[in-house]
């Protein structure tokens, strides 16, 4: 039995702690994406929640009243029906957020930091 | 990755909350009671469970609770956590109907005591597999 350098154990040790910092890495990362995605997806939905104020801001116009200045009636009328039912998809993105970011109390299996 | 997990129970419930919204039916005020009744008992047993296991904080993947958790105790921190929900239920209802009625309230009180209902679901799972792992 020799004392001393073994190649072999300390290719091991290597190899642990390599897996080791790959798995902290992923699950830092795994972290900073988690939160990203919920804190896009939040402003995502106010985005699309705000759509119509911010076009009718932008615009000058209010797509609620028929008189709309030089804009074709049918472009107004599709607008109209269109951007109120987009808050409802953004309101529901928001929501989702919340549920994941706020309101959820759930642990991961993984540490996740 | 944990984030479709809470997307495959968060989805259907943002999906119930806006299709509520579309089309407003009417809520009888006994089941608005109820709602509010079945929040508050899945909101106590998520926490409840949640900070009996206060050593897997680090597991954690709500955003605030962590952060309310280690500034305040387990003893405030709920009740902190319980206030932040009211007002986003009630920020919630009032960017959909500008301004603020109890059925709609309620009916967000069910879908975040739901929400809660499965956090429960999953801690109870994940403590069991993270008990199991280290035997």
């Amino acid at each position: 039995m020799a004392y001393g350098y073994d190649p072999e154990s300390t290719l091991n040790l290597l190899c642990c702690l390599i897996v080791m910092l790959n798995q902290a890495a992923l699950d830092h990362e795994d972290k900073q994406k988690y939160i990203n995605i919920v804190v896009a997806a939040g402003i995502a939905g106010a985005i699309i929640f705000l759509a119509q104020d911010v076009m009718e801001w932008m615009l000058g116009i209010s797509l609620e009243s028929p008189d709309v200045g030089n804009i074709p009636p049918a472009i107004t009328s599709l607008l109209g029906k269109i951007l109120p039912f987009l808050r409802f998809i953004g309101g529901g993105m928001i929501v989702v957020a919340v549920i994941i970011a706020v309101s959820k109390l759930s642990l991961a299996a993984r540490p996740v930091r | 990755m944990s984030l479709l997990t809470e997307l495959r129970t968060a989805i259907p419930l943002a999906c119930f909350i806006s299709v509520y919204f579309y089309f407003k039916p009417d809520v009888p005020t006994d089941f608005s009671f109820f709602f509010f009744v079945m929040w508050l008992c899945f909101f106590t047993l998520d926490a409840k469970i949640t900070i009996m296991n206060s050593n897997l904080m680090h597991h954690e993947k709500n955003l605030v609770f962590p952060a309310l958790f280690y500034k305040f105790g387990k003893k405030l921190s709920p009740v902190l956590h319980f206030a932040i929900e009211i007002i986003i239920m009630m920020l919630i209802v009032s960017l959909f109907e500008g301004r603020l009625v109890l059925a709609s309230i309620s009916i967000m009180a069910l879908v975040f005591g739901l929400a809660h209902l499965d956090g429960y679901l999953s801690n109870l799972k994940t403590i069991t597999k993270i008990a199991k792992r280290k035997m």
